[in-house]
């Protein structure tokens, strides 16, 4: 590995979403120091080794180091020297811990295999393999030293100390150096996969996220510039009809009213299309609460009174007086009924009356909208519900629209645990009925979802 | 003769609402942006204002605040329209609104709710 690309990968642990790790790390150093502080208390109380100063001194180096990389990480500062020199003195205290109880014979030497199998963890495959090799630097450094006689032999806990013989030594350090080689070598090179797969699969998320959030911003801002002319359109046919740019005959007036129409629709579907989008970007909550039918009733049937333009329609509406309050989203249910309407108004030929109608029943209160359209025969009652569905018979006739408004009634009474009823006879007109009712069973949030588009 | 500014950055919906006024008998005068609204109102000295929400650079709330700071704006009627796409967004905006300007028309608004608004505003009605 090259030294640049070792140097960077070691200092990648330094950026924020592995502190984390490091701090993990710093938690085991202190437990590991707690750890040995009990083994020594034990080795001491029970008169195995006379080195107790040396494991008190090396354990009080240990929570020095620990520490001291505690307060840099926590600090911001001297993050990386300070880890290193935490994890450079782990491998040589460990070394000398285990020199005093035995050297090569001490019980401690598997612990450079926790220590190794820590680090792969926490870290990465360059550090593990660099701290492999002090290890065994360590290691082979005690065991030289003590086979030539530079280190004197030291007892292991509850047995009289021995020189290492040449061949003793040898076999221990290759050993050490597989024992603590092979897991460090697969263990990290396995976390090293894992962590790529990880942090492609975190970019993948981030980048469908960010699609997602562009898309429904891109309909949003493209709904609003398709608005913009349509509302043009009808501003100029208005003005125009109001003789603002001179007489006008009664023709033109019903040209310009056909004009505002025409524009009505187109905006309409305009609206539709962004609801869908917002429903699908979001989902949709309901905010329950006490609905006062009768004025519910009142402010939709005059906001959607346009929708009538100069087409001769009766819209006609019935509040039984007195009705009960009833719990649900005034939102949404406005928005069923809105829909329910331009629907009415939609299929209703010239010399029709669509009748808005609310009553008390013993299920609640039953809102209903009636028309004198076209009807709808029984087979395609069911399929009306599904987005994108429009009679294929209306069609023909000339009723526009993409027909998403009875879809969003069907998912909207699903929301708020409506009932959505349909009475029809085909030529004579239809009567949709929704039964609310007086307490809420409807759900919290739902997800509309948005018909797919196929050939 | 009552002067009315319209700030709108649609040509054809500035151009709708200026003839529509001076049909019914105001003088107009019409800004682009936030910041032209804000130069015109300083030299033609209006009557009322008749404000987009969104405008380029400087946008309807931002004008809105400027106006009614300044010692000439403080008594000058500002009507706001807005595009509004769901209830959502209509009690939002009403909030927001309520607090700035003194009166609020959302688009599309019909052309004689227009003038009963503007002419309560200047206390014709």
């Amino acid at each position: 590995m090259r030294k640049s690309g070792f140097i960077a990968s070691i200092g990648e642990l330094a950026a924020p979403p592995n502190r984390v790790r490091l701090k993990y790390g710093i938690w085991s150093g202190y437990a590991l120091a707690v750890g040995f502080a009990v083994l020594a208390l034990a080795a001491w109380f029970f008169e195995l080794t006379p080195w107790t100063w040396a494991y008190a001194t090396l354990i009080g180096i240990k929570l020095v180091t620990n520490t001291l990389a505690w307060i840099g990480l926590a600090r911001d500062r001297f993050v990386m020297p300070a880890q290193a020199i935490n994890t450079v003195a782990d491998v040589v205290l460990l070394t000398a811990a285990m020199y005093f109880t035995g050297g090569p014979f001490s019980p401690l030497v598997p612990t450079y295999v926790i220590i190794i199998a820590v680090l792969s963890l926490l870290s990465n495959l360059s550090v593990t393999i660099a701290m492999a090799a002090l290890i065994v630097v360590c290691f082979a450094t005690m065991l030289i030293l003590m086979s030539v006689g530079v280190l004197p032999p030291t007892d292991v806990p509850g047995e009289p100390g021995r020189v290492p013989s040449v061949g003793y030594t040898v076999t221990a350090i290759a050993y050490c150096a597989v024992v603590v080689g092979v897991p460090a070598f697969f263990s990290a090179g396995t976390l090293r996969v894992l962590r790529k797969k990880e942090a492609d699969l975190e970019k993948r998320t981030a980048q469908l996220i960010e699609a997602a959030t562009q898309r429904s911003q891109f309909v949003a801002s493209m709904t609003h510039e398709l608005r913009t002319p349509i509302h043009g359109v009808q501003g100029l046919a208005d003005v125009i009809a109001a003789g603002v740019y001179g007489p006008v005959t009664d023709r033109q007036k019903e040209a310009c009213a056909s004009i505002k129409r025409s524009a009505q629709s187109l905006l309409q579907l305009v609206d539709d299309v962004l609801q869908l989008s917002r429903a699908e970007a979001g989902k949709i909550d309901a905010c329950p609460g006490l609905v006062d039918v009768a004025g519910l009733v009142e402010r939709v049937t005059s906001s959607v009174s346009w929708m009538v333009g100069t087409k001769k329609i009766a819209l006609e509406v019935q509040v039984e007086p007195g009705l009960p309050s009833v719990q649900s989203d005034e939102r949404w249910l406005a928005h069923v009924l809105v829909n329910l309407v331009a629907n009415a108004i939609k299929f209703t030929p010239e010399g029709g009356t669509v009748t808005v109608r609310a009553r008390a029943s013993e299920r609640g209160v039953e809102l209903s909208v009636e028309d004198t359209g076209i009807g709808i025969p029984p087979e395609e009652r069911e399929r009306i519900f599904e987005p994108f569905r429009q009679l294929e018979r209306g069609d023909e006739k000339g009723y526009g629209g993409i027909g998403l408004g009875l879809a969003l009634v069907a998912q909207l009474a699903d929301l708020l645990a409506v009932k959505v009823e349909l009475e029809s006879t085909v030529g004579k007109g239809s009567t949709f009925r929704v039964v609310v009712p007086t307490s809420w069973r409807g759900r919290r949030t739902a997800q509309i979802q948005v018909p797919q588009v196929t050939e | 003769m009552k002067k009315i500014l319209v700030v709108e950055d649609d040509p054809v919906n500035q151009m709708i609402l200026s003839d529509f006024l001076a049909a019914n008998g105001y003088e107009t005068v019409a800004a682009s942006s936030g910041p032209e609204g804000i130069e015109k109102f300083e030299n033609d000295a209006p009557d009322l204002l008749l404000v987009d929400v969104q405008l380029p650079r400087k946008n309807g709330f931002e004008l809105c605040r400027e106006i009614k700071s300044r010692p000439t704006g403080k008594t000058t009627p500002i009507l706001l329209m807005s595009a509004v796409y769901t209830d959502r967004d209509q009690s939002n905006r009403t909030v927001q609104l309520g607090t700035l300007a003194d009166g609020y028309l959302s688009k599309p608004f019909d052309l004689v709710q227009l003038l009963t608004q503007v002419r309560q505003l200047l206390g014709e009605a």
